[in-house]
Parts: C-alpha cells; sequence; structure tokens
C-alpha cells in the first residue's frame, strides 16, 4: 500500500516526466518563458474546459472537448508568437504543437470524478502556475549554469564565464531534472516523516 | 542522407527520446512487462503518421500561412481516428475503454508518435524518406526505451542512495544516455551533414 509520505514525490515526479519535453527544450530563460507561457494557456484552457461542462456531458466528450480547446488555444498562442517575434516562432514552433498532449494537459482535460474534486478545481489551476514557473526556473538555472550569464532576449550575447556548458544540451536537461526529482523526494520525506 | 545514415542518425544522433525529452515513466523497473504489441504499433504507426503529418503541414497549412494551426488538425485527427475506432468497436460489441486518469500521468503514446512525425517532417520532404525516416525515428525510441529499462532493472540490484531510486535515477541515466548519443552525434553526424 501507498503511503502519504511515497505519494506526494510520486506524484510530481510522475508531473515532472510529463513536463520533461518543454524542460528539455527550455535552454534559456527567453525560451523558458515562451514555453512556459505556451503551457499556461494550454493547461488552463483545458483545466478551466473540464471544470465548467456540466455533468451531464459524457466523459470521452469532455476529455475530447477540452483537450481540442487547448490545442486550439495553442493555435492562438503560436500565432501570436510569430507576429511577436518570428524568430523565437522558428525555434520554439513544434516544440510548443506538443504542448496540448503533454501529460500534465492531456490529464487536468479529463472531468472531475465526484462533485468534491469539481470543489477543488481551483488547485489544478494553481497547480499549472507552478508547473509554469518551473520550466521559467529550468530555462534561468540552465542558461546560467551553460553560458554564466542571463540575457533577456535572444540576440543578447551572454558575457559571462561558462560554469556548466553541459547544462545547454538534452543530456545537461535530463541529468538536472533527475537532481531535481532526488531534491524534491529528500525534502517531501523530511517534511512527511512520522511524527514519533 | 543514404539510408544507413539515416538509420543510424534516427537511432543514435537524433534519437526522439532524448533530444525531445520524451521519458516514459514507470516507478518500478523490476517486474517490467514489455508491450510487444504495443511496440510494433507505434513502428508501423509511425510510418504513416510521418507521411500524413508532412502532408498536412507541408501541402495544406504552409501555403495558406496557417501552420500554427498543426496542434489544432493533429488533435482533430487524433480524436478523428479515435471516435471512428471507437464506433467500429462498439458495433462489434467491443467497446474501447475511455482514458484513465492513471493511464495519462505517464506519456501517451500518441504523444511518442506525433514527436516522432514532427522530427521526421523537419528534415525530409520526400514520401519514402519520410516512411522510412518515420520507422527508424519510432525504431530508436522504442530501442532507447528498452535500453532505459533494462538500466533501471540492473540499477534495482545496486545499492543507489534511497533518494535517487525510481523516477530520479531513471532521468539521471536517460541523460547520461543522451551524453553518448549527443558524442556520437558530434563526432559522426555533424561532420556528415557540414
Amino acid at each position: 500500500m501507498i503511503n502519504e509520505r511515497d505519494r506526494v514525490p510520486g506524484v510530481l515526479l510522475a508531473t515532472l516526466a510529463g513536463l520533461a519535453p518543454l524542460l528539455v527544450a527550455a535552454d534559456d530563460l527567453v525560451k523558458g518563458v515562451s514555453l512556459a507561457g505556451g503551457f499556461l494557456v494550454a493547461y488552463t484552457v483545458s483545466a478551466t474546459l473540464a471544470l465548467l461542462l456540466p455533468a451531464r456531458v459524457p466523459p470521452i466528450r469532455a476529455f475530447a472537448l477540452a483537450a481540442l480547446a487547448a490545442a486550439a488555444s495553442m493555435t492562438l498562442y503560436t500565432s501570436i508568437l510569430r507576429i511577436v517575434d518570428p524568430v523565437l516562432f522558428e525555434l520554439l514552433g513544434r516544440r510548443l504543437f506538443i504542448v496540448p498532449f503533454l501529460g500534465p494537459v492531456i490529464s487536468v482535460a479529463l472531468a472531475p470524478k465526484n462533485e468534491a474534486a469539481r470543489d477543488r478545481g481551483w488547485e489544478r489551476l494553481i497547480g499549472g502556475l507552478g508547473f509554469a514557473l518551473a520550466i521559467c526556473l529550468m530555462g534561468f538555472m540552465r542558461e546560467l549554469l551553460s553560458s554564466g550569464a542571463i540575457s533577456i532576449d535572444l540576440a543578447g550575447q551572454a558575457l559571462g564565464r561558462p560554469i556548466l556548458p553541459i547544462a545547454s544540451q538534452p543530456s545537461g536537461a535530463l541529468i538536472l531534472i533527475g537532481l531535481v526529482s532526488a531534491a524534491i523526494v529528500a525534502v517531501s520525506r523530511a517534511v512527511l516523516r512520522p511524527s514519533p | 542522407m543514404n539510408s544507413f545514415a539515416l538509420i543510424f542518425y534516427f537511432v543514435f544522433g537524433g534519437n526522439i527520446l532524448i533530444t525531445w525529452g520524451i521519458v516514459p515513466c514507470r516507478d518500478q523497473a523490476v517486474g517490467i512487462r514489455r508491450s510487444w504489441i504495443g511496440a510494433l504499433s507505434i513502428f508501423l504507426a509511425s510510418i504513416p503518421a510521418s507521411l500524413i503529418d508532412s502532408f498536412l503541414y507541408r501541402r495544406l497549412l504552409t501555403p495558406l500561412g496557417l501552420e500554427s494551426m498543426e496542434p489544432l488538425v493533429f488533435g482533430l485527427f487524433l480524436f478523428g481516428v479515435y471516435f471512428s475506432f471507437s464506433a467500429a468497436a462498439s458495433a462489434l460489441g467491443k467497446p474501447l475503454q475511455a482514458p484513465t486518469d492513471e493511464g495519462t500521468k505517464t506519456i501517451p503514446w500518441s504523444l511518442a508518435l506525433y514527436v516522432v512525425a514532427l522530427s521526421v517532417g523537419e528534415r525530409f520532404s520526400s514520401p519514402l524518406s519520410l516512411m522510412v525516416a518515420g520507422g527508424v525515428a519510432a525504431f530508436g525510441f522504442i530501442a532507447a526505451t528498452v535500453l532505459l529499462d533494462d538500466i533501471m532493472a540492473r540499477l534495482d540490484l545496486e545499492s543507489v542512495p534511497e533518494v535517487f531510486r525510481g523516477m530520479p535515477a531513471r532521468f539521471i541515466s536517460a541523460g547520461l544516455i543522451a551524453l553518448a548519443f549527443s558524442g556520437v552525434d558530434a563526432a559522426f553526424f555533424s561532420r556528415l551533414f557540414e
């Protein structure tokens, strides 16, 4: 039987695995912010629609509607990104296309199982903010580690001294995610340790 | 690019598990049951999927300047296929199961299929290249998944620190495989395409 001490980090790590494609793509702060924005839009639309659809709608239709709404919102987001920054669209376009089909977005497209779960729906929305923040932080950390500085636009040249250049590579991102996961497990176990 | 270079590229250098971060999530590696039918399905499905995705993107959306609609078109196609199969299965008296919460937490196979189609479509345009590259990219994904599962099964026999067991070790192992693959990519494929 899985206890609370193992369940909490388990859910977080499964979510982290679902977010991995975006965490790997976010190799600097600008890309991290753009990907986080796309994720937040798709996640929020999907979660909100799943919560607002009446319970009489068959679950599979509600799921399809929420998932398609997330895909439509991503279409809108990438269109706006293309107008604002065509270079960023070329760099990230195809990575953004997969956002509506990532595990965390798909899982919130499922209608809540009962009224109690529907009442706690706001927790899903807050969770989306946390995940978006995690993507931004990953972009920030990877850029800082790989170039030793942070640039706020793609044209900016990092003037810092590289600390760990591998952090900008997919391999560096996966190792970093592994270390963060271990930290999550360690902190969760310390916080949820049963009192003597 | 000749056929052999293409095959080696998608198995090693451009492996989608590594370059796209599509890491299948399993809590325990011990006692894993490999779904060869699932692996064969994704391999076979990726061949037409690459062709269809490229056709939709290059022939339909790009000439109209509607590239941004790709996720919506893929979603409509995906659910269109699902509801068609569902209707056919219901007619045969064996209705399909609806997706479950647990099922969506892991990497959905449809996502892997989509990423295969996207990564192939970025590099190739001829129908034959697309189909071959689609199948090879799917094979590379399946091979890397099996390799990762075997590493995890072996790690369960080692004295890995408790906090690194499970997903953290899986990510770090995937990162080390990626490191090896990127070395192959840098030493061989990058020069090949220069």
